[in-house]
């Protein structure tokens, strides 16, 4: 009985997986084709513009010709990451091409429909190629981070701190690379959005923020507690109120509800 | 301009009618990216436009209905806001046979047609029917069309156990194999999950999925080729590619 397994940040055929070859051969006739001559050659000069075993030149911009004007194109959900996982760093370099000249090809589609003003078929299906592409960055930040760990003890990300900003704001500012040193740079001193302490002018809006804050997440609970007290007194017969041994004043909406309801 | 105007709004409409036509089963697009459904209900990420309250309806979150009801203009006040019996787990699924409980069809049993878990709603096939006239114009006779009108799924509506055909109530249990079922309190019998509810629009069942030429096959997929080694990614691509790097990194500074 086949499982529901079906891929389409996949875009592999069985034959581009294997043949891939990994020696590029991008932009051969720059040094051999004179502009005079590239009228005449460019047909032939564009099969070698390509990096797939497939030769379909510029025109892999655009789709199939059968879904040229469709209703309909249908595809498969996105890679999870757990089956991104399982796969070898060279065979996921060659999954991120493939997304990634599909990504390509649809954007290209899209503003194509777009200048002819046609329905653009299935949308859904350049944001299920963003998840794969998302997710296979974050699986190869992850083994790279491991190793890294495991060999230098680092973690490859760029060095932070945390700090203050000028609202007295508490966040993690990330180091930027530079060229030369902070004491050649004029621009590192006068830099002031990242203090060591609050500045002391900021005291009172601090003290006014934080008192925001708290009202805020108080609000909520209470906002949560009057639609429980509502429904209680509603359906005061309910099974739930007796099956449930907590008071209703220490009961949150999830535990009530089994979705956010609307209202 | 204003004729491509024009053609771009029914660009749209055309768009979204392969979508209104479709069930109107609030599960049937939830293999969607949310990202795309976000564009096309017009979510803003800014938390200052989101709505105090939002209304659900049986229409699509990107129908006009729904977003004419939810636009920032129709404020619903608290004395009309909405109260619910409390669920906290979904019970009654598309395609389920159950029982009305209240009103004219008291007493009569129908399939679940269309579920709305955000106002605990469920519609019955056939059943709480309300009758609409459309009388196009004086010459030709009003014309009646009826529609199901929404029954609340914890106090209107009772799942029926399909052993006597009887309203019971549901526990969730678990199978010697694993599996979460609902059992029924009264009989002790497991009421499946109906087929209906698991339909999207990719596939009526998991397993009659029809591969389209894009998709990667299960033997790719489950096929593991990932070897653990002391290389970074980086360099394990380079290795492969038979580049050697030589040069030093100029010295940069961190601050």
């Amino acid at each position: 009985m086949a499982s529901f397994a079906l891929t389409m940040g996949g875009k592999l055929l069985l034959k581009s997986f294997c043949n891939f070859r990994s020696t590029a051969t991008l932009f051969p006739f720059f040094g051999l084709v004179t502009p005079s001559k590239m009228v005449f050659q460019i047909s032939h000069q564009a099969v070698l513009f390509h990096t797939s075993s497939r030769r379909y030149s510029l025109m892999e911009f655009f789709d199939d010709k059968k879904n040229w004007g469709a209703k309909e194109v249908r595809s498969g959900r996105s890679w999870s990451k757990d089956e991104l996982r399982i796969k070898s760093n060279i065979d996921l370099h060659k999954l991120w091409f493939v997304l990634y000249k599909e990504k390509n090809m649809l954007l290209t589609m899209e503003e194509e429909c777009e200048r002819v003003i046609e329905p653009f078929p299935n949308p859904e299906r350049r944001y299920r190629v963003e998840e794969s592409m998302t997710r296979l960055q974050e699986v190869i930040k992850e083994r790279d981070r491991a190793v890294k760990l495991l060999q230098v003890g680092i973690t490859g990300e760029p060095p932070s701190r945390e700090c203050y900003g000028l609202t007295g704001q508490r966040y993690r500012y990330i180091y930027q690379e530079h060229l030369m040193p902070y004491w050649r740079n004029p621009r590192h001193f006068k830099r002031r959005y990242t203090q060591e302490k609050p500045l002391g002018m900021m005291r009172k809006f601090i003290l006014l923020m934080q008192e925001k804050k708290r009202k805020e997440r108080w609000s909520a609970i209470k906002k949560e507690q009057a639609k429980i007290h509502a429904a209680a007194n509603e359906y005061p017969d309910h099974p739930f109120w007796l099956q449930e041994e907590r008071e209703i004043s220490q009961l949150r909406l999830k535990d009530v509800y089994h979705t956010k309801m609307s209202d | 301009m204003i004729g491509k105007k024009v053609l771009r709004i029914s660009n749209i409409m055309v768009r979204l009618a392969v979508r209104l036509l479709t069930s109107a089963r609030n599960t049937y697009f939830r293999n969607f990216p949310q990202a795309y459904i976000d564009r096309e209900m017009g979510v803003k990420r800014d938390p200052a436009y989101k709505p105090r309250t939002y209304r659900n309806t049986e229409h699509r979150p990107w129908a006009m209905q729904e977003k004419n009801l939810n636009h920032p203009r129709n404020k619903i006040p608290p004395q009309k806001r909405l109260v619910h019996a409390p669920l906290p787990e979904w019970e009654i699924f598309q395609g389920d046979m159950v029982q009305v409980l209240v009103g004219k069809d008291k007493g009569r049993r129908g399939e679940v047609v269309q579920t709305v878990q955000e106002r605990n709603w469920c519609f019955v096939g056939g059943r709480n029917l309300t009758y609409e006239k459309y009388a196009e114009s004086s010459g030709i006779p009003a014309k009646l069309i009826s529609k199901e009108l929404p029954l609340d799924v914890v106090t209107e509506v009772a799942l029926l156990d399909p052993v006597d055909n009887e309203p019971t109530k549901i526990e969730w249990r678990y199978t010697e194999q694993g599996d979460r079922v609902r059992v029924s309190k009264r009989t002790g019998r497991i009421i499946p999950i109906p087929h209906l509810a698991m339909e999207t629009y990719e596939y009526k069942t998991k397993s009659t999925y029809r591969e389209e030429p894009k998709d990667t096959r299960q033997k790719e997929l489950s096929e593991v080729t990932y070897v653990p080694t002391s290389k970074t990614f980086e360099e394990e691509i380079m290795d492969k590619m038979g580049i050697v790097e030589t040069r030093k990194q100029g010295g940069t500074f961190w601050y």
